[in-house]
């Protein structure tokens, strides 16, 4: 290969800065002696100067909402994963818990996750409240703070009895109780993340938790619903009742739930959204389809973001002659909002 | 791939926002080019914010002009409107298509827009996709066009090719040059249409509408079926105009006479003698602070709201929701579909929705609610209660009457008067938990049963002793749990039931509640 | 979380808090895009990609090894979807695709100024397409994202010397179509006032 060659080659990594000192030096020598190699080093130049006129494009500002919105649940689903109810549930599995956070509560650091690992309990079909021993054992009782417990939660912990405690309603403090082996309170603000976790998580395991699901949903009404403690995280949760709970009782009060909190966290991310046009569309119950258009209307009217899925669905459900008359209505206020603006 | 999906009432609102700032940035850019594809080519606009004006002409160009207007609250807000937002053309023989990008949503400091005019040769087929509009115009075509968009008046104006409108808000005006000559399809949810045809034009006539009428001044025959009009104007023969206006007004009238001529369609029937069939659903709303004696009203479409009524209440509607704040008479509603909301109701109920959630502050008289979906809430009763749902919870905070409840899927949820000493309750979920709430001193011939598909999971828990516990196979897989026996002694039947959920009984100490009243 | 490496923000990935993805987004969706937006010439693609590409970090942020450089990794992701995208037949009609209005207009410059720039841009991506598919992504690395061929040479999954041969191929044709002599051609766009 000629000296020429070898050095026209390397011209773009001169360009660029990027050849080593010596091959620096052979080329500049080349190019300065070499007159066909220095006319092909300017017009290279010209070239890579003339590239550089092409600017730098910014990225669309949805493109960042759509990953963020993608990536968010999935990390939901990872750390606590959703399963549909179970033919045989947790009981029958006779699965308990050993509770094992107490470093990361002990040493005042929030680093270690919570950490549950499962072990053999049995619990009786009936139960009477009075004169009977829980059939769990409390070794211990520990009031852990939300701030000093890890938001991952690891494993899918048996969760057992339940319990929101909201002593002082004023002071901006809830709790949440639970039997593992440990009867264990974790306290906080509703808006700290290891709170919301522990909240999404009863609210979507239930075949994990006790006691049922639709009482967990108005704990969670009875605090998210104020704005100041809106929580996008809590929505999916809701959401994915929504979706995927057979009972519909439970749907509507999970939507009933959904309606009412602030519109702004409903429409934060798709999976809110896409749950509630799906519960509007396909919904046997009437009774969530109203409460589903209603969210729905109640995004658009406060200015929230509706796509253009969700835009057709509310034409096409005002144009669906078997639907329940009020239903229709109601879609049609719900795009009527949008107008209003 | 996934398409990135616009965010329309977001939009809106920006709009809204810049709007409102006082002292605005604008800027504008006014940008054109000529493309030229087969005159029967289509051309698509697909453009989220701003108007759009298409003209025939007799040239074989396509004369695109663009005029990009934007706003912010200050100078760099308006470069980076200026950045986001651009306009794309792809374009082969047959197709032109034009495509603005801006993120739609974005800074709210502000808002982008583009206004387009194009003159097309007149043959063309026009496809626009829009949203946020004052007017998206079309003059002077032959060829198919089609609109969709969800704010915005749209208005076809010497068209005459097939049409295809479908808008969300806007209303729709059409004027297919006097003679409609293909079949054209109009739709708003929100909007109201307006067809301008010739005295002499003929054509079929399919129309439907929720809350909105149909009017003209030509010659229409045709009969209606529930909320649809089938008929024809001048000519049971043509092309077919299909109008579809779910919330407004439908009207079709003679070219150059005031539309304030046009009457109501069931009105011109009259000489055919249609007038008497159920015509569209007539919408009332009422509502008033008080009623002074019987209250009755029937209705296709309205809500109904009233603060006091002194007498009797008897409400029928299709759909609509019903508030009503006191009745000191016996109280009948039903509707097809609607929540209804009870106060302080003296006398009997009975109240039946197809679709809705009931609230019953205070029942003095007990009576019937039921819902064929949602979710029953009484918080005092005084007399008798018979409850269902179709789907949903059943609450009754306090009642000192019997209770008959069930719903298909959902809690039930009973709590007697602390005064109660015994009273009978007939509870049933078939897909749920029953809970009781009752004094220590309740005494009650108790009979809980539970269905379940999982023994171990679902349980009957008293906190009474006195029940004997029986547990059997029910088939299927099934199994059944029974708690029977006599608490306190015994007294009136309490039956409870459920499926696949736990059923409760409590007996805590509880102050009476105090019979609530409505503010 | 500003503060934090690349490294240390993908350990925090891989641990199962995706928390840092946002930081990490910020840090590199802009040059993700921009690659792909001038390897496929489509905005929209490019947005897919760009999605995909940090959507597949995430997905796969085990594969990441710790002493790698996030940068390489990305590009070698976002390489292989635009590969990918391009070797399906149905994208191919995109190269029809023209933008008629791309670039801002500063406030701060007249419009012939302004048009010009809009002109330079568009004969440059033009240019850009005239590329084969090889030379175009060995370009773009190194003339806008500033790689090294070796980096160039771990995405592309060929040797040093081969990028080396892609780059100045591709400088050549680029030369030739830009060279002041070559400038001229049909304007996008007539300003209007």
């Amino acid at each position: 290969m000629s000296e020429c060659h070898v050095v026209r080659e390397s011209l773009p990594l001169l360009l660029a800065e990027s050849l080593d000192p010596a091959s620096r030096e052979t080329a500049h020598r080349h190019i300065e002696t070499c007159a066909a190699c220095g006319e092909e080093w300017l017009s290279f130049k010209d070239t890579w100067q003339i590239l550089g006129a092409l600017p730098a494009v910014a990225v669309p500002a949805r493109a960042r909402e759509r990953f963020l919105d993608e990536v968010m649940p999935r990390q939901q689903a990872v750390v606590v994963p959703f399963h549909r109810r179970p033919v045989v549930r947790w009981v029958a599995q006779a699965a308990g818990v050993v509770l094992v956070a107490g470093a990361a509560y002990f040493t005042g650091h929030r680093a270690a996750p919570l950490r549950l690992f499962s072990q053999p309990a049995t619990v009786a079909a009936l139960r009477p409240l009075v004169g009977a021993q829980p059939v769990y054992s409390i070794a211990e009782t520990r009031v852990l703070p939300a701030t000093a417990v890890s938001p991952n939660i690891e494993g899918r912990p048996d969760i057992q009895h339940v319990q929101f405690v909201d002593a002082d309603p004023s002071d901006g403090q809830i709790g949440v109780a639970f039997d593992l082996t440990s009867h264990v309170t974790v306290t906080g603000s509703p808006t700290d993340k290891s709170m919301v976790r522990l909240l999404s998580y009863v609210l979507q395991n239930e075949e994990k938790t006790s006691p049922a699901r639709s009482q967990a949903i108005d704990w969670v009404r009875q605090t998210y619903s104020q704005p100041q403690y809106a929580n996008t995280e809590i929505a999916q949760a809701l959401a994915g009742i929504l979706r995927n709970e057979q009972r519909e009782g439970v749907r509507i009060r999970a939507v009933d739930t959904l309606q009412k909190l602030p519109a702004r966290v409903t429409s934060n991310g798709e999976v809110t959204r896409d749950a509630l046009i799906d519960a509007l569309k396909n919904d046997p119950n009437p009774s969530v389809r109203i409460k589903a258009v209603e969210a729905l209307s109640k995004m658009a009217g406060s200015g929230q973001a509706l796509d253009a899925e969700a835009v057709d669905s509310l034409r096409q459900k005002v144009a669906q002659g078997d639907e329940n008359l009020y239903v229709r209505v109601k879609a049609a206020e719900a795009l009527s909002k949008i107008h209003q603006q | 791939m996934r398409s990135p999906k616009p965010f329309l009432f977001a939009a809106a609102v920006l709009f809204c926002a810049v709007a409102a700032w006082p002292a605005t940035f604008s800027k504008t850019e006014r940008y054109s080019k000529d493309f030229q594809i087969e005159p029967d080519g289509t051309l698509w606009i697909d453009n989220p914010f701003g108007n759009i004006e298409i003209i025939g002409t007799d040239s074989p160009v396509i004369t695109l002009s663009a005029e990009i207007a934007l706003r912010g609250a200050d100078s760099a807000a308006v470069k980076e409107a200026r950045d986001q937002t651009q306009i794309y053309t792809t374009i082969n023989r047959q197709t032109l298509v034009v495509k603005t990008a801006t993120p739609l949503v974005h800074n709210p400091r502000w808002f982008a827009s583009v206004a387009f005019t194009a003159r097309v040769p007149r043959t063309m087929q026009v496809r626009i996709l829009s949203q946020l509009s004052d007017r998206i115009h079309i003059t002077g075509t032959t060829g198919a066009v089609s609109v969709k968009n969800i704010n915005g008046a749209v208005v076809l104006d010497n068209v005459t090719g097939a049409a295809s409108v479908d808008t969300a808000n806007g209303s729709i005006y059409f004027d297919p040059n006097g003679r409609l000559a293909a079949n054209t399809q109009l739709q708003t949810v929100n909007g109201e249409i307006q067809v301008a045809v010739a005295p002499d034009a003929a054509f079929r006539w399919n129309a439907q509408t929720l809350r909105g009428e149909f009017r003209s001044n030509l010659m229409v025959r045709g009969s209606y079926d529930g909320a649809n009009f089938r008929g024809f104007v001048n000519s049971p023969r043509g092309p077919v105009l299909t109008t579809i206006a779910m919330m407004g007004n439908v009207v079709i009238f003679r070219k150059g006479t005031p539309i304030a001529q046009a009457q109501s369609v069931r009105t011109l029937l009259v000489p055919q003698g249609a007038a008497d069939s159920i015509g569209p659903v007539v919408p009332r709303a009422v509502q008033r602070q008080v009623v002074d004696g019987n209250f009755e009203f029937t209705s296709g479409l309205g809500d109904v709201q009233i603060g006091q009524v002194h007498g009797n209440v008897k409400i029928t509607t299709r759909a609509g929701l019903v508030q009503l704040g006191m009745v000191t008479g016996q109280c009948i509603v039903s509707t097809r579909g609607g929540p209804l909301t009870f106060g302080d109701m003296f006398g009997p109920m009975n109240a039946r929705t197809g679709a809705g959630d009931i609230v019953v502050n205070t029942a003095r008289s007990g009576g019937t609610l039921w819902t064929d979906g949602g979710m029953i809430r009484v918080i005092y009763a005084a007399g008798g209660l018979t409850l269902h749902s179709g789907g949903g919870d059943i609450t009754v905070r306090s009642t000192s009457g019997p209770v008959y409840a069930d719903t298909r899927s959902g809690d039930v949820t009973i709590s007697l008067d602390p005064g109660v000493r015994t009273q009978t309750v007939v509870a049933k979920s078939l897909e749920g938990n029953v809970v009781l709430n009752v004094t220590p001193h309740f005494a009650a011939d108790i009979d809980a049963t539970i269905l379940t598909s999982d023994a171990d999971a679902n349980s009957i828990r008293s906190d009474f002793n006195g029940l004997s516990i029986r547990r059997e196979p029910a088939g299927s897989g099934k199994t059944r749990i029974r708690a029977t026996g006599k608490v306190n002694g015994g007294g009136d039947r309490v039956e409870l039931y459920a499926t696949d959920g736990d059923i409760l009984i409590t007996g805590e100490v509880r102050n009476p509640l105090v019979s609530p009243m409505m503010p | 979380m500003k503060h934090l490496s690349d490294q240390e923000l993908m350990r925090i990935v891989q641990g199962g808090d995706f928390s840092p993805a946002s930081e990490i987004y910020d840090r590199y969706s802009g040059r993700i895009y921009n690659f792909a937006l001038r390897f496929l010439k489509s905005a929209e693609a490019a947005e897919d990609a760009t999605q995909e590409v940090f959507v597949k970090m995430i997905k796969h942020a085990n594969q990441f090894q710790g002493d790698a450089k996030l940068s390489t990794w990305l590009f070698s992701i976002t390489a292989n979807w635009c590969r990918d995208y391009l070797r399906k037949a149905d994208n191919k009609v995109k190269e029809s695709e023209d933008v008629l209005v791309t670039l801002p207009a500063p406030a701060d410059q007249s419009p012939d100024r302004t048009l010009e720039q809009r002109e330079n841009a568009l004969r440059i991506q033009r240019a850009l397409q005239e590329l084969t598919a090889e030379q175009r992504e060995a370009i773009l690395l190194s003339r806008y994202q500033g790689l090294s061929y070796a980096e160039i040479a771990q995405i592309a999954g060929c040797s040093e010397g081969a990028v080396k041969t892609r780059v100045f191929r591709a400088m050549e044709t680029l030369k030739k179509l830009l060279s002041v002599d070559a400038r001229g051609g049909d304007r996008c766009l007539n300003a209007m006032s």
